[in-house]
């Protein structure tokens, strides 16, 4: 059984189309990374999931329940981070996970919860004093609450410094090394590609591409670029002549050599050799997935579009 | 579900208990009418405990409207704006547990804030007269649980019912207006019904007050009037003050039957604003 399955699903809000005929399967067990320009129609597929909003058509379930007919019980086995929430200013941290854990019906230590996403120090202060930082390392907290066989975290990172970013995908993996699928949306690229099994790419309100990192590398055709560092820079017509080289550029003592095929990398290493420069250094670039998401969302590659796609965070 | 909107009241209350809302409904209900009660039960004009007793719910039928809209319109409204109601959906409850908890939250607070005014207010009777009618005095309780019980559940219904909270006060303040000040029950329900009744030529001026019916009073205006919450608690009390102590000079208050009627309407307007909050929440995009 899927973790998360919807099918066909449509949200409209008067004429705007907000999820546009969206089939999407997360497996169990695995940490599915939802990535997407702002506006995307990332949150919204997240509120059907929770059923905070209600599908205009098309099916959705989740754990196997639909969560339109018994809310509840899907809700019993989800931890949740969503968007645009926010806490009781007037309670603490520390009574924050108290009511999350009767509201789960389980018995948790709210020190090991607030330990586990650094803020025990301050888990007797009213919420309403806390940053945005600390705010959402708390609401995580809560997500963690009663080991949820599914996490869905809605850019969990908002807010974070690289620090806590870095803590909140070492709770990720612990969730899923413990046995639960984690389904987090993010527009920034490295969050997901950090920490994902499989990445799916929505834009406009469908998906355009869903498949590992290693996948998603692989078809991005532009392949790897291998940088050589030179005592001098040769003559690198040898290099290019070499089937599965796609160009040759020079750039201080590097030469930077686009390559289709990674196999060839040995043969350029010893054309620059028998050009009569020493290698100093080798190094190889992977297409970065954010140039994949680049291309997949239309950011920057349509020249009539005027601004790029908002990948900044916001 | 209920045992979840246990702990949704609950933990409302803790966070109620820590605003400054509880205990500033509480000092302005006792301001608005403890002042009032103790000049009319000293001034020389009511030398007997009953003329007193039987003005004491007056300022509650006044003032636990406003209290209750200040004490609730934000109940849900306000956490659906927040978006801390996105917390506490991601939770294994539902919209329906959320608004009974809240419900049950707002008019227990509601509930202690008039009944321990009341309690006040029977402290300064006994104070200054010595001694109260206590069978009145506990009827009037139970009427006053009504009515503040319908309050609380008209604006948690309100709140539920619409996205906003300057849209829940604005219709919230409306309906106080409509019910109470500005007497438009009359002008608008009693005289639909009374032209659908009597014909087209009805007026409804010339009709007298629940409290002083006379035997031209028509029998159905005896209930429609009794519709409205104000007027329904104005003569339920007018019945208690009169009918456990006759008095020759107020005989119009109504059957028990007209004001059992007008208690239950009392009711009905806390339980059937929750029914449509309840029916409109959980159809709601809370995107």
């Amino acid at each position: 059984m899927a973790a998360i399955e919807t099918a066909a699903l449509t949200k409209e809000y008067g004429d705007v189309r907000a999820v546009d005929g969206l089939s999407l399967t997360v497996e169990e067990g695995e940490i599915f990374g939802f990535l997407g320009p702002n506006g995307a129609g990332k949150s919204t597929t997240i509120n059907v999931l929770l059923d905070y909003v209600r599908p205009t058509s098309g099916d959705v379930s989740v754990l196997g329940i639909d969560p339109r007919e018994r809310p509840e019980a899907v809700r019993a086995r989800l931890g949740v981070l969503p968007e645009g929430y926010a806490l009781y200013d007037r309670l603490s941290a520390r009574k924050h996970v108290r009511f999350a854990a009767e509201m789960e019906g389980v018995d948790v230590d709210p020190e090991a919860v607030l330990e586990r996403v650094g803020i025990a120090d301050d888990a007797d202060r009213a919420v309403g004093g806390f940053s945005k930082g600390m705010t959402q390392r708390l609401a995580l907290g809560l997500a963690l609450v009663g080991e949820p066989d599914l996490l869905i975290l809605d850019e969990p990172s908002s807010g974070l410094d690289p620090n806590g970013a870095r803590e909140m995908r070492e709770i990720v993996r612990e969730e899923r090394d413990r046995g639960a699928t984690v389904f987090f949306s993010s527009h920034v690229m490295e969050q997901v590609e950090a920490v994902c099994d499989r990445v799916g790419i929505m834009t406009d309100g469908d998906l355009v591409a869903v498949d590992t990192v290693e996948g998603l590398r692989g078809r991005l055709g532009a392949g790897s670029t291998l940088v050589v560092t030179v005592d001098a820079v040769p003559d690198t017509s040898g290099v290019e002549a070499i089937d599965g080289v796609t160009g040759v550029t020079v750039r201080d003592d590097a030469l930077r050599v686009s390559c289709t095929d990674p196999g060839v990398k040995a043969a350029v290493i010893e054309r620059v050799s028998a050009a009569g420069a020493t290698v100093r250094d080798i190094d190889v670039e992977e297409a970065s997935l954010e140039d994949l998401f680049t291309e997949y969302t239309g950011g920057g590659t349509d020249p009539g579009s005027g601004a790029p796609t908002e990948v900044s965070e916001a | 579900m209920s045992a979840r909107a246990l702990t949704i009241a609950r933990k409302d209350l803790t966070d109620l208990a820590r605003s400054k809302l509880l205990w500033g409904a509480a000092l302005v209900m006792l301001a608005l009418t403890v002042p009032q009660t103790y000049d009319e039960a000293t001034s020389s004009w009511d030398v007997l405990v009953d003329g007193t007793q039987d003005q004491l719910l007056i300022p509650f039928v006044l003032f636990a409207g406003p209290v209750a809209i200040v004490a609730a319109y934000a109940s849900v409204a306000g956490e659906r704006e927040s978006g801390s109601l996105r917390v506490l959906l991601s939770f294994p409850t539902d919209r329906g547990a959320v608004l009974l908890g809240k419900a049950l939250s707002r008019t227990l607070l509601l509930l202690a804030v008039s009944l321990g005014t009341y309690l006040v207010l029977g402290g300064v009777l006994i104070q200054a007269y010595g001694t109260l009618d206590g069978a009145e005095y506990l009827l009037d309780a139970g009427l006053l649980a009504a009515f503040t019980f319908a309050w609380a559940g008209l604006s948690v219904g309100v709140s539920a019912a619409v996205a906003t909270k300057v849209r829940a006060v604005a219709v919230l303040f409306g309906l106080y207006l409509a019910l109470g000040p500005l007497a438009l029950w009359k002008a608008t329900v009693v005289r639909l019904v009374g032209a659908l009744v009597e014909g087209p030529g009805f007026d409804p001026s010339e009709l007298r007050g629940l409290t002083n019916a006379g035997s031209e009073t028509p029998e159905w205006y005896l209930y429609v009037g009794r519709l409205n919450p104000v007027q329904a608690t104005l003569a339920a009390n007018d019945w208690t003050s009169h009918s456990l102590t006759p008095s020759a000079w107020s005989t119009g208050h109504g059957s028990l039957t007209h004001n059992a009627f007008g208690v239950a309407a009392v009711v009905a307007w806390g339980v059937v604003p929750l029914a449509i909050g309840y029916w409109r929440f959980g159809r709601a995009d809370l995107g």
